[in-house]
């Protein structure tokens, strides 16, 4: 299949994947008096209880803490949440995949859009902080939006790649929750960047620790580093001929895999 | 000038179907067997040949059917016909706006309401939206479903459910229609309104494709025939003919 044609009318079936991912949040809420707001709601205690808890815990102030750690939380929930999910994409929706012509890249952005949906139900998590606290980030929080454009196109190609292996190899899955699980500890989200050197390879190595700093940093009124975004757009370039490569060579056979 | 437009075009296609076997899904054992250097192997994937050199055209007016035994390998290729799977070798031609109705029950959603399944559906068909709404006021009409249309269609008896589909996917236009089986409805009293769609519904399609096990069904909707024996093609052309030869080999 080719690559660049199978993205871009993908894309322009943005009616199906948009819809397929409103459907799938309305349903989960749909018996509910709030809806979809359970989201925001059960994140923002999970936030408040960290913010608090760890504060006292780290010794640190909690006006500082809990926005930080909050809006790291948030941030990476979306991420964590999309990679954990890429690897069963093709596995969950086979029915489709077995009896349809469909794109599979359709499917992807389904997924992907559905995480989209989950973040920015919790983004009001960020906008309640700021009026609590009294956070004004300045015109530097612009610059988040970029970034989010950014991460999200470095996930979606990820995505194009483990999904299809996750359709492969059925352990691919739990491989990649774990790694996920592990990158959740070694980036500063729950423990301030401070705590480490700036060497240290934790931060260097840590391909999450640029995509944190690039969303997070704006978002708290701070500058993100430009190697931040310069080692992000660099993954980017890569991922996509990456992504092309499996994509072209192996979207083929998923059909027989699932 | 002859400037008929082949619209399918099979050159001797061929589909092997890989059998992924519990072992061969895990990368683990695939790792073990390379650093064992094959000592520890998860086996090969075999693969079954489901067709062989299959090669036919077909043109606008062209009414198909598709006849053999269970196996035989008319359900694949319906598939390679929609696009569904890839052949492992030779070429396909086929003109846009392929719909197939292969299995009408996937896509549901059973928490979700007649409408929004309506919608759903349309748009995995490749409908676009714009679309889907002119017509819904004519397929809710069809479904004779009344108010139950905007309830969740896990209540729907299953009558109601094929009705819902039927109605869907019948008021679809499709160059290139594919059918497994004739899509029916069940229901006594609703069979006359229905069987009149469904014929309208092929009479719009330049090409139908049709995969049945009843002879009756066959010569009822096609023109043409096609018999195939475990993978491979056995006759292509009469329909008469073919029956004469599928009885020959029972």
């Amino acid at each position: 299949m080719n690559a660049y044609n199978s993205f871009i009318s993908a894309l322009a079936s943005y009616e199906i994947w948009l819809y397929l991912a409103w459907q799938d949040i309305r349903l989960r809420y749909r018996l509910s008096k709030i809806g979809p707001f359970w989201i925001t709601l059960s994140m923002a205690v999970f936030c408040l209880s960290l913010g608090v808890i760890y504060s006292e815990i780290f010794n640190a102030k909690t006006e500082e803490y809990l926005p930080y750690v909050s809006i790291g939380i948030v941030l990476w929930n979306f991420i964590s949440g999309s990679l954990n999910e890429f690897p069963n994409a093709y596995v969950d929706n086979s029915v489709y995949l077995k009896e349809i012509k469909i794109n599979p890249l359709i499917i992807l952005l389904r997924v992907l859009a559905r995480h989209a949906i989950i973040f920015f139900h919790n983004f009001l998590i960020v906008f309640v902080i700021y009026a609590y606290f009294g956070i004004n980030p300045g015109l530097v929080v612009l610059l988040a939006l970029p970034a989010l454009i950014l991460v999200v196109i470095n996930l979606f190609f990820i995505g194009v790649v483990l999904s299809i292996l996750g359709a492969r190899f059925r352990d691919i899955s739990q491989m990649s929750q774990s790694v996920v699980q592990l990158f959740f500890f070694v980036t500063p989200i729950i423990w301030h960047q401070r705590l480490v050197s700036e060497d240290s390879l934790i931060l260097v190595l840590n391909p999450f620790s640029y995509f944190i700093d690039i969303l997070r940093s704006p978002l708290l009124g701070e500058l993100p580093k430009i190697e931040s975004w310069l080692v992000v757009i660099t993954l980017l370039l890569f991922n996509a001929i990456f992504a092309k490569l499996v994509f072209q060579s192996r979207a083929g056979r998923i059909t027989f895999w699932v | 000038m002859g400037l008929i437009m082949k619209r399918v075009d099979l050159n001797n296609i061929c589909l092997n179907y890989p059998l992924v076997g519990m072992a061969g899904r895990s990368l683990k054992n695939r790792v073990l067997s390379a650093a064992t250097g094959g000592f520890i192997t998860p086996g090969d994937m075999p693969e079954v040949c489901a067709l062989q050199n299959i090669s036919f055209s077909l043109n606008d007016g062209d009414r198909l059917g598709l006849v053999g035994h269970n196996g035989a390998g008319k359900s694949t290729l319906l598939k390679i016909l929609a696009g569904i799977y890839q052949p492992t070798s030779g070429n396909i031609v086929i003109s846009n706006n392929v719909v197939s109705t292969l299995n009408l029950s996937i896509g549901i959603e059973p928490e979700a309401t007649g409408v929004e399944n309506i919608i759903s559906r349309g748009l995995l068909l490749g409908m676009k939206r714009d679309e889907i709404n002119k017509k819904m006021p004519e397929i809710i009409d069809f479904t004779e479903l009344g108010k139950f249309i905007d309830m969740p269609v896990r209540i729907y008896s299953s009558g109601m459910m094929t009705r819902l589909i039927f109605a869907t996917v019948s008021s679809m236009d499709a160059d290139i229609l594919l059918m497994d089986e004739v899509i029916g409805t069940g229901d006594a009293s609703f069979l006359a309104k229905a069987s009149k769609r469904l014929n309208e519904f092929i009479e719009r399609s330049k090409i139908l494709v049709l995969a049945s096990h009843n002879e009756e069904t066959i010569r009822n909707f096609c023109n043409k025939a096609l018999l195939l024996d475990r993978g491979n093609l056995k006759y292509f052309g009469d329909v008469n003919e073919v029956f004469t030869i599928y009885k020959d080999f029972k």
